[in-house]
Formats: C-alpha cells, structure tokens, sequence
C-alpha cells in the first residue's frame, strides 16, 4: 500500500469500513426523548424571512429580488456554457510530432514536473462554472483568485500560498481579516490539484494525439474514460473530463512570466488572525485563550541552561540567521526523534545530497530516501516476497537538513523564553503562537520543536537526539547496485507477476530509468 | 426530467415538507428526520471524537440543540448542510470539555462483527484479504489524522457531500474546503507511509 497514491474510491472503500455503520442503539430513543421536552426557540419576524413573510408586500418585493437573480444566474450559465460549448466545438490541429516514447511516465512525471514551473498566471474554468485565478512567481508562492462565475469582476474568495501556510481573506462581523493557517499543503500541490494532475488510473495513461488547446500544443491522454490535455512547455493539464461526475475543467488562458508581486503579498488594511483566534471569535463556546499561548511542559529532556543570557533583539532577524545556516550547512549525521517516537537519522554532503533512514519496524530494515543526482529516491521493504522496492520520486534538485518548520514570519510575533539545554548544550527557546523551537546557540540550527494542540493541549515533538559533523560514509548516497522498482505493486504489498525493474540513481532526467 | 433527477426532486421536496413541518413543532416530523440521519451525524462526530461514547453525546448534544433551534433555520433545502455544521461543533465543544481526561479507546470486534475474509486460492489474484488489510491500514492511518482532516475526509468520501455543501456545513469558503479535502489527503498517503 505503502508509496501508492490512494484513489478516491480507495479512501471511500477504507473509510466506511473503518467508520461506525450505525449509532448506537438507544441513542435515537435518547434524543427523541430529550427533544420532546426541549422547546424550540422561535425566530422573530424580519425582513429578511423571505418569501413566506406574512406582509404580502415584503413578500412581493423578496419574490422581485428572487426572479432578478434567477434571472442573472441564469444569463451567467448561459453565457458560460456558450463559452464553453464554443470551445469544445473547435476542431483541435492535427501535428505529425511522435508523441513521449512513454507517456504513462510522463503523465506519473509531471507532478513532480510542477518544481520547475516559471512564474505564470493561469485562469480555469472548473464545470463550466466558477472561474479560478492562479499566479505563481517561480519560487514556491501562489495566489488563487476564486471567481462564482466567469462574468464576475471580482474575486469572491482570496488565498496565498506559501510554504506549508495558507493565508485567506476572510469577514467577521463585518470587518475583512487576513487569516493564515499552517499546515496547508503547499502551492504546488494545490496547483497539481486544481489541475487534476493528481488524478491516479489504475491503468496506464495513453496517448490520444497532439492537440491545440487555447493556441498551445497539448499532448491529449487518456486512462479508462478520464482524457486529460497536457500543456507541452508546462506540462499542466489544460482540460480535463472525468467521467465519474467530478468537476471537469479547461483553461481559458495561461500566461508565462513575471507576476506582480504585489499579488503575493496579502490585501493592504486587513486584521492579520490566526485560524484559532478566528475560531475563538466566531465561537462563543471556544475555552481557548484569545491569543495563543503555548502550553507544552517541557518534557525532562530540556532543562534551564544556567548562566545564559543574551536574547537577540531582533528576533525575526534571528529566525532568518537560523534558516540561512542551512544554506551552508556542513556535512553531518544526525538522529532525531520525530512526533510519532519514530527514529530518523540523517546523512547530509553539505552540497544538497541527504540520505534519510527512518525505522518504522525494529525488525525491518529501515525505509530510505536519497536525495541525489537531481532525484529522490525512496525504498520499502514491504513486498511479500521479502525483496526491498524502490521508487523513484521525481526530480529533486536538492534537500536541506530538516529545519523543523521554523519560518522567519510569525503573525503572533516571536517571544524569547531564554535558554534551554538540548543534548547538553544551551539552545534559544523561542516561541510563535502554539509552536516553539529550541535553536542550539552555537551552530544555530533548531534541536529541537513542539507544537501544541490549543484544543487538546497534546504536543507533536521533534527533537534531534545527536549531531556529529563528520563527512558521510561512502556509498551513503548511492542506491544499491541491484537496486529495482516494483511496475505494478499490489496494494498489500505483492509486486504482480513479479514485475520488478531495475533502478539507477545515475539519470537525471524525469520517469523511472531502466 | 428522467426518473432518477424525477426520484431524487421529489425526495428532496418530502424533506422540505418534513422540515418545514418539524419547524412548525411537529415531533413525528422530527422523528422521521432523525430516523434518517442520526447514522451519519454520529459517524462525523464519530470523525472529530473518534471515541464512540463521546460520538453518541456529540450526537445527541446536536440533535436537540438542531430540534431546539431548527425555527430559525432560513431555508429547509439546507437543512443537511447547517445539521453537519451543529453536529461538528458540537463534537468539537465534547473534545475541548474532555481535552485533558483523554482516554485511548481500542475499538475491538464482537466474534460475529467484521469476520475474516477466506485466504486466497489464487496467490496472485488481488482478493478480499488485499482488501481488508488495504482498509485496515488506511484506517489505522486515517486515526492518526487531525480531527479537521478526518471530518472532511468523512464528510467527502462516507457521506458523499458534495464540496460546496462541506463548504456551506463548515462555514468555510469552498476554495479553502477544497484545499482541506487535498490537504487532509496528502496527510492520509503521509500517514499510510508510516504505517510502515
């Protein structure tokens, strides 16, 4: 299962069996019970109560304002399933241009194809619907516009993307607010998803032929009854048609190049919350405090440094210090503890190549990824037959030591809590929000970090248990000379019909070498 | 209008009826919108809690404050969507009240509940038992998720909303449903690799 991407039908499947069928019994009689002797609250008149509003005038002038909005709507829809009908009519140009020699790989590629992406904007029209704005500047931020209909002037709904934060507009109680949440996915990935290039099929994609789509050339594929148009300079898909009832969507425009920047920062004039003192606000029964405080107990691993001083004044100056080192971080072998008490060590060149072993089974041997050669590669030893399975991940220039998510921004603003020991050694305990990072003082990389739920007050910890700055032992970023992948790995872990394949870490080029 | 957009119209102005009526104090009314919506009330609560006694108190909790509040509601035809969105909160008021006397609960099979499916004949037939272990995993991955997570993943592939009514439930914009949905995603494939 492991390495798979699950399909919808997958989770579905998984989920109601996971998921109780009923409630409980004598959980209805319960309710029923207790609603009857419960009074029902009534609401009082208003203006607003729409067409059954006992003034036969109100009533009139609700049913007016109704109609006239039917009626937009429905001019709305039809011109936008004019637009589209238009564009599905247009007889593509044919070209003789050979097609990828294979593409079932370049559509598994392309996802991973998105790191290269330029700057571009993209406008999609998603069921011939909602219109969906994209700008993405090149290096990692996107903006999406989201538009009710393709008529509409302006965007009803804003969002950034940047890192694994997403921030969005928002109105409370009238007033617009910036609202940034973590742990969001990142820009790409919502890209691939907007896109439906993370489509999964079961069986392989075929090519259908090379079409023009919005003036540009598409290679046009298809898997089962799901064909998608795939741009040739960006690999995006430009048009995509489930059968299944999921929402189809083309492209009306893409454009390559440099995005304002202006895009990419939030709305001037807005509250800056965080999603749990928005919660808080709309919430009256909310027990958490309006601000975010951290409530994580240092566990007995980090105790007071004694003797330390010395806070940096400026602190957001600080965090970027403490990212910037990992720019030029040495080589090193590091093992750390990961939130779910699983042991990870790492392996780092100091040029980008790292190695990560991580021990889910003490009686396996450790799952692998590599980072090497432009690629990422990583290794399961879960194929029934005994035998260890790579997968290639796609391209991947280059991997940094784990920073633990510490960011230079902190809308809470970051607070110093002093010094801390972590493997002996005095770390700065600084803290944003809910979250807190231990950065040891001399190599000024975080040892450690703690997130705290406000909600339940449980805490996912990282922390690194040992650093030694020593160069990797050869072989560390090399896959095993008899290293192989698995072409069609079952979801319990059998490769079928033994269809093993072998691997080399040496091409860096996309798709699964052999 | 074919016979199932004709079957499903219908469906939908008997809810409206029944709504409309329960709105009006009729507790048969209630009754038969209950009847065909508790399972799913208790399996979302069931997805923020996942404990099951809490569930049921999430549920019931819901259900009455639905029953009490239910005049006010605007518009029958979104009975479900603002139901989920009262069932979610209160789940999540049942797991802040219990946040610190957390119990861990093992859920565990009565003899004749979730048998065994047969092992194979065929080793290389994809069979009911690649199935279930296939189910088991994602199941045991889908408990590690965060309870936002859970719930839009069981309100999208249990009880098969449509986004923008998770959306509309969750008193989110649908953009930011539909980024959750890819979200909650990502971190199930994350949480099925470590299941290891």
């Amino acid at each position: 299962m492991n390495g798979r991407r699950l399909t919808d039908a997958d989770i579905s499947r998984a989920l109601r069996a996971h998921a109780p069928d009923r409630a409980p019994s004598g959980l209805r009689a319960r309710v029923l019970e207790t609603a009857a002797g419960t009074a029902q609250q009534r609401p009082r008149t208003s203006f607003l109560a729409g067409p059954t509003h006992a003034d036969p005038r109100v009533r009139r002038l609700n049913l007016l304002l109704a109609a006239a909005l039917l009626l937009a709507l429905s001019l709305a829809a039809a011109a936008g399933i004019g637009a589209w009908l238009k564009q599905q009519t247009r007889e593509p140009d044919r070209l003789t241009v050979e097609p990828p020699a294979d593409i079932d790989a370049y559509v598994a590629t392309a996802e991973a194809g998105l790191l290269e992406l330029p700057a571009l904007s993209i406008t999609i029209i998603e069921d011939g619907v909602t219109k969906e704005h994209y700008a993405y500047d090149g290096h990692g931020t996107l903006r999406h516009d989201h538009y009710p209909n393709e008529e509409a002037g302006q965007p009803s709904e804003v969002r950034i993307f940047s890192g694994d934060e997403m921030g969005e507009q928002r109105h409370l109680n009238g007033t617009a607010v910036w609202l940034t949440h973590r742990g969001m996915g990142s820009a790409l990935s919502e890209l691939a998803f907007a896109t439906d290039l993370e489509t999964p099929c079961a069986s392989p994609w075929k090519y259908v032929g090379l079409e023009y789509l919005i003036g540009r050339p598409t290679y046009h594929v298809s898997c089962g009854a799901s064909e998608m148009w795939l741009d040739i300079a960006t690999r995006l898909p430009l048009r995509s048609i489930h059968p299944d009832g999921r929402g189809a969507f083309h492209v009306q425009d893409l454009e390559i190049g440099p995005q304002p920047a202006v895009l990419f920062a939030p709305p001037p004039g807005l509250v800056a919350m965080t999603d749990l003192e928005y919660d808080c606000a709309i919430d009256p029964a909310c027990v958490a405090p309006r601000t975010p405080t951290p409530t994580g107990t240092p566990p007995s691993s980090v105790t007071r440094a004694p003797g330390e001083d010395g806070a940096p004044s400026d602190l957001e100056a600080f965090v970027a210090k403490v990212l910037a080192t990992y720019d030029t971080m040495p080589a090193l072998e590091m093992s750390v503890r990961d939130y779910v008490d699983l042991p990870v060590r790492y392996v780092y060149d100091g040029s980008g190549r790292l190695r990560s072993e991580r021990t889910f089974d003490p009686k396996k041997p450790p799952s692998v990824s590599i980072v090497a050669n432009g690629h990422e590669f990583i290794s399961y030893s879960q194929t029934d037959d005994g035998r260890t399975v790579w997968e290639d991940r796609g391209p991947r220039a280059s991997a940094r030591v784990p920073d633990f998510g510490i960011r230079e921004r902190c809308a809470a603003g970051w607070q110093h809590r002093g010094f801390d020991l972590v493997m002996d050694r005095p770390a700065h305990h600084l803290v944003c929000a809910n979250r807190e990072f231990w950065v040891d003082r001399e190599w000024l990389m975080v040892v450690r970090s703690q997130e705290t739920d406000p909600l339940t007050s449980e805490s996912s910890v990282y922390e690194v248990l040992a650093v030694k700055f020593v160069l990797p032992p050869s072989g560390s970023f090399d896959l095993p000379s008899d290293a192989v992948y698995c072409a069609d790995l079952a979801g319990s872990g059998r490769c079928i019909g033994s269809s093993y394949r072998p691997l080399r870490i040496a091409s860096p080029s996309p798709g699964k070498p052999d | 209008m074919d016979a199932l957009t004709q079957a499903a119209s219908s469906a939908a102005s008997a809810d409206d009826a029944l709504v409309r009526r329960a709105q009006a104090g009729d507790t048969a009314a209630f009754e038969m919108l209950v009847d065909a919506r508790i399972d799913r009330c208790y399996r979302l609560a069931w997805s923020i809690l996942s404990d099951q006694a809490d569930a049921a108190d999430a549920t019931q909790d819901a259900l009455v404050a639905a029953w009490r509040q239910l005049p006010r509601l605007r518009e029958p035809a979104s009975f479900d969507g603002w139901l989920n969105r009262i069932v979610a909160n209160a789940a999540l008021t049942v797991r802040r009240r219990r946040a610190r006397i957390r119990e861990v609960s093992v859920r565990t099979y009565a003899d004749d509940e979730a048998p065994l499916p047969e092992l194979p004949h065929d080793p290389m037939a994809r069979t009911a038992m690649d199935e279930f272990v296939d189910n088991d995993a994602i199941g045991r991955a889908f408990d590690r998720l965060r309870p936002k997570d859970r719930m839009i993943l069981v309100l999208h592939h249990v009880e098969e909303r449509p986004v923008a009514e998770i959306a509309r439930s969750l008193g989110i914009p649908v953009g930011t449903a539909k980024s959750r949905l890819n979200t909650a995603r990502t971190a199930l494939e994350r949480a099925l690799e470590a299941e290891g």
